[in-house]
């Protein structure tokens, strides 16, 4: 009776638009390509969120960028930074973090289909990013692929483990299950 | 939010600071569509009064800098990537690289046009502060159907609320492992799981507590939203905007 | 008089099966000064907590001002205003002023009347001067009037504070008890909870002590005080060292 889970959902959601931001500035010094945690939190938000809060999450954190507010990696921008050379990685993010939380909401917790949600939401990301990059660089595909996919993919495969890993741990003391009690209109 | 923007939003008595925040992100919006197809000539002039308006703002080019040197690496790599990929007239040969003419220009127009979009970004920030950009938000979004205006705005406050309550965890939880040398350790994974675990069990249960506390001062949307408030620059302000996109747009 | 503030045989029970408070019977009167007293885990937030609905009892009830605080939420938490223990995690608002006009703009006032409460909240805590600075600059002490100006800026009957003292030099201890005392003298009805009683003990008139869940003592603070120490409380030095309370503010 005496939750909100409106309230809770969404200071919970705010949350992960929060630490989508600062993982942008979170890395681990790994090789020639450092590990940047921000997709990473991507992954975490549809695992723990669902669906549709996993999408406000980074929607908002895409919103609160767009409009100038400094949320960005390295500085500001606004919608400059949306526009740039790595703007379509950030709209793969909203795609990425809407079908993970939505394959976690029906998978239930198994292992396999949250880990081929990732693994596809991952590749999401590229689909998006890539092509902008190549549009805005003028690359080619392969050199595009080279330099805007390649590097990152064994980054992205810890990341998935990682976020499973820490999705298992968390979700016993989250107060809201991955599948929403309602129907409910997200920001 | 201290570690984002330094230069961030301060009461300065600035020609732009108390116009009317709706005005200054539709310009904002409206100046950066047009400017994506600028030319040399409209963008010289955009780039100018832009930068006359930050320097009356931040009266510094440092700054400016400081906070987009990660986006002006990506923008010189567009240059640089143009340059040598777009067959013309070659103007510098390196080995198997070309350096064209043509390249030159059209990664150098590329460039120009996005780092005046995050200029002008950049002004919005350092002119506005965050409560008055959300009530913006809000008023553009209330027409939008699925979106509830209200919820993001709040959202929005929230995540701007959140972001150096985490960074001082990362930084505490960094420091704690160096201690215990849990950073030498070669597996990635594990120091993935132990960079991100602590940090973000540790923000659930402040976001547990912030929760209770909302909840007890009887937190509801319903609450009376501070509306945008105009300023006495507000028609100037639309009026040199227009005026700058049909420059962009026709020039 | 009814009292303002009763729970009856509260129980509560956490989701991992474990009892956080068994059969509490407690019941405060209008314009007393209670403290309530315990070793770490002996549960005193989560007996705050029930106080306003924040948490639901396991069985038994809460009355605040006669009323079930199930059946009325929006009034028990108009009537009772808590000031948590980690202020960091309590503050909202992005500017002093905003945070202390938080709680009335969520009861629907209008904006004149919210002006007026955050104007008189922040005069009673002192704080006017930093009205428009953002509540991350601020001191410890500070932030914990800011926390209070932002609970009494609801005008609330009751005031709930959970270790008020917590991490305050003796600066801002000594200006957080001088509010609480002048708060005490214009009739507000105080709980306070804390394993600190060095600093109350003397000002408050009721100490209640709580240990595994149970609500172990209850009485007026100097028969209570003689025998805290089996319960995990420290007794204040000055009943160790002269045999008698001395209040903490001189
Ligand atoms: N959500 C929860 N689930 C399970 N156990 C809990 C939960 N919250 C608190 N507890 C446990 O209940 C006991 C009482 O906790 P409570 O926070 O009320 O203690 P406290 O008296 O306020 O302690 P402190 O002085 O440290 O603040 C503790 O042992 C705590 O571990
Ligand atoms: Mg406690």
């Amino acid at each position: 009776m005496h939750f909100s889970n409106q309230l809770r959902s969404m200071v919970y959601a705010s949350l992960m638009s929060a630490l989508i931001a600062v993982g942008a500035f979170v890395s681990i010094p790994i090789g020639p390509v450092p590990i940047v945690m921000q997709n990473l939190f991507v992954l975490l938000a549809g695992l723990l969120l669902g669906g549709n809060r996993a999408a406000a999450a980074v929607g908002i954190y895409l919103l609160a960028g767009a409009c100038g507010l400094p949320v960005f990696a390295g500085g500001t921008g606004g919608l400059g930074r949306l526009l740039g050379p790595t703007g379509g990685y950030l709209f793969g993010f909203l795609a990425a973090a809407y079908l993970v939380g939505k394959a976690a909401e029906h998978s239930r917790g198994r292992l396999i289909p949250e880990l081929m949600a990732m693994v596809a939401a991952s590749l999401i990301v590229y689909l998006f990013g890539v092509p902008w990059l190549k549009f805005v660089t003028g690359m080619d595909w392969q050199k595009a692929v080279a330099v805007g996919m390649v590097p990152f993919l064994a980054g992205d495969a810890v990341k998935i483990a990682a976020a499973r890993a820490v999705a298992g741990s968390l979700r016993p003391i989250l107060s809201l299950q991955p599948v929403p009690p309602r129907e409910e209109k997200v920001g | 939010m201290a570690e984002l923007s330094p230069f961030g939003y301060r009461p300065r008595p600035a020609w732009i600071n108390d116009c009317d925040p709706r005005i200054k992100l539709a310009a904002l919006a409206g100046l950066s569509v047009c400017s994506l197809g600028a030319g040399w000539l409209s963008l010289a002039l955009v780039t100018s009064v832009a930068g006359l308006l930050w320097l009356g703002l931040v009266p510094s080019a440092a700054v400016f800098w400081r906070h987009t040197r990660f986006f002006l690496f990506l923008l010189m790599v567009i240059v640089l990537v143009r340059a040598l990929l777009t067959p013309g007239q070659v103007l510098l040969e390196l080995g198997p690289l070309r350096l064209t003419l043509e390249g030159l220009k059209s990664g150098l127009l590329v460039a120009w046009r996005l780092l005046v979009i995050v200029l002008l970004g950049m002004i919005l920030t350092a002119s506005t502060s965050s409560a008055r950009i959300r009530s913006a938000v809000a008023w553009f979004l209330k027409p939008v159907p699925l979106i509830d205006e209200r919820q993001a705005a709040t959202m929005i406050g929230l995540l701007i609320r959140f972001i150096p309550v985490i960074f001082r965890q990362v930084r505490e939880t960094a420091a704690a492992q160096q201690a215990r040398a849990v950073a030498a350790s070669r597996n990635p994974l594990r120091r993935a799981v132990k960079l991100v675990l602590p940090v973000t069990r540790r923000i659930f249960l402040t976001a547990d507590r912030l929760v209770y506390a909302m909840e007890s001062r009887c937190f509801t949307l319903e609450r009376p939203f501070a509306p945008p408030e105009g300023g006495k620059n507000d028609l100037p302000l639309a009026a040199s905007a227009l005026i700058l996109c049909l420059v962009l747009l026709l020039v | 008089m009814m009292p303002i503030l009763e729970t009856v045989d509260l129980s509560h029970r956490f989701a991992d099966g474990k009892w956080g408070l068994k059969k509490i019977n407690l019941a405060v009167g209008k314009g007393q000064f209670v403290v309530i007293a315990g070793a770490n885990g002996s549960g005193k937030t989560t007996l705050l907590r029930h106080f306003n609905g924040l948490l639901e009892p396991t069985s038994g009830q809460v009355f605040v001002d006669g009323v079930r605080v199930g059946k009325d939420l929006l009034r028990a938490r108009k009537t009772v205003q808590m000031v948590f223990q980690d202020t960091d995690s309590q503050i909202v608002g992005e500017t002093v002023r905003d945070e202390v006009a938080f709680g009335p703009e969520n009861l629907g006032l209008s904006r004149q009347e919210v002006r007026l409460l955050v104007e008189q909240a922040l005069e009673t805590t002192g704080l006017q001067a930093l009205a428009d600075v953002s509540p991350h600059l601020l001191s410890g002490g500070e932030k914990r009037r800011l926390t209070i100006a932002g609970v009494l800026a609801m005008r609330p009957q009751v005031l709930v504070l959970d270790e008020p003292f917590s991490n305050l030099d003796f600066p801002g201890t000594k200006m957080v008890l001088e509010q609480l005392m002048a708060l005490h003298r214009s009739n507000m009805t105080i709980v306070l909870c804390t394993h600190e009683l060095e600093k109350v003990a003397a000002h408050a008139q009721r100490l209640v002590v709580l240990s595994r869940g149970e609500m172990v003592a209850d009485g007026p603070v100097a028969e209570v005080i003689a025998g805290i120490e089996k319960f995990g409380v420290h007794p204040p030095c000055s009943l160790k060292c002269k045999g008698r309370l001395e209040p903490w503010l001189s």
